[in-house]
């Protein structure tokens, strides 16, 4: 099933509500309707009776396409699919923690506008590279990102002496909107952000406390940390994700520590 | 019945509370869509302003970015990335 939704580049909070008569795996994807390769989240949940899906979308398109299917059976229409059947949906206030994120640093402001309308735009720019509002960032959007003729399974990197970010385009286009601005706001920690550059988890979570205050949905931060960590399993990724996964489950509870 | 002055100021707020929830959840009418349109021709120039697509660069434009941190340490021969 897919549904037409009027978002009207509002920021919001899509509640899906579905009702199944035994567990089945029911997928959920929201794109734009207009701009390819635009999806503002994809993910699965098993519903057994009824079940409501929080879409949190800091960015909208003017409309959105909400498919809405069992997984078992694929995405047929409406009447076609007995398992599944969709009890509405509601579009409701965004719940964003703005206080967390140090917007007195224009660094920060200025990058929080160019990574948004980067990952909002990513699907439909060209390669080339792009420059924030103030020309105080920038991004090489390339076809892939490689080191001596081999590419790199990393979908991003920051080159900590000039501060420019590096894209692969290849792999951008398959993330959501949600996931590419997690993964740029953990590059723009890097430099900016971290009081030691080079660690990991100290980008992680300055990344996630910018991220998930903006109102960005918490499973596509899972999803994306997930993704890059698939690509290189060691001990200190699977720690990193430990952490990342304490730090979100502090923040919704109101347990996170800001130091100044 | 009597209503006191105080039930009168709780009930105003209840009703203030329930208006507030009521007029912020937005039911939207089901609408089936059979085939997603062809999107191969988006135009961004209709995006709101904090929407609208980054500044390109130019061929050979060049823009030396800010960096936090200038130092010693920040001259590298060799460019040094993190991931």
């Amino acid at each position: 099933m897919i549904f037409s939704v009027p978002t009207r580049h509002e920021e919001l909070t899509l509640l899906i509500k579905v009702k199944t008569f035994e567990p089945q795996k029911i997928r959920i994807k929201v794109i734009d309707a207009e701009q390819p390769n635009t999806t503002f989240t994809d993910r699965f949940k098993t519903v057994d009776g009824e079940s409501i899906f929080f879409v949190r979308m800091p960015v909208s398109p003017r409309e959105a396409f909400v498919y809405i299917y069992n997984e078992a059976n694929g995405n047929l229409p409406v009447g076609m699919d007995n398992s599944v059947s969709v009890e509405s949906i509601t579009k409701e206030p965004l719940e964003k923690k703005l206080d967390v994120i140090d917007f007195s640093n224009p660094l920060i402001r200025s990058f929080v506008n160019f990574a948004t309308r980067f990952s909002f735009n990513a699907g439909s720019l060209s390669s080339g590279n792009y420059a924030s509002d103030d020309k105080k960032f920038v991004i090489k959007y390339l076809p892939i990102i490689e080191d001596g003729g081999t590419e790199q399974t990393t979908p991003a990197r920051i080159d900590v002496d000039s501060g420019i970010i590096e894209i692969s385009k290849r792999q951008f286009l398959d993330y959501t909107v949600p996931n590419r601005m997690a993964i740029l706001l953990h590059e723009f920690s890097h430099v900016y952000v971290n009081d030691n550059l080079d660690d990991e988890v100290e980008a992680d979570l300055n990344a996630l406390l910018i991220y998930l205050g903006l109102g960005y949905p918490r499973i596509e931060a899972f999803e994306v940390f997930a993704k890059t960590f698939m690509n290189a399993p060691t001990e200190q990724n699977k720690m990193r994700y430990d952490k990342i996964t304490n730090f979100i489950d502090n923040f919704e509870n109101y347990n996170t520590f800001i130091h100044e | 019945m009597n209503i006191t002055k105080e039930q009168l100021i709780y009930g105003g707020v209840g009703l203030f509370v329930l208006l507030v929830l009521i007029n912020s959840t937005r039911k939207v009418e089901l609408k089936e869509v059979k085939e997603t349109k062809e999107v191969a021709s988006f135009d961004n120039s209709s995006l709101p302003p904090d929407l609208q697509p980054p500044y390109r660069m130019a061929e050979g434009e060049s823009i030396r970015p800010i960096k936090k941190n200038l130092n010693i340490f920040s001259i590298g021969v060799k460019p040094r990335f993190d991931t």
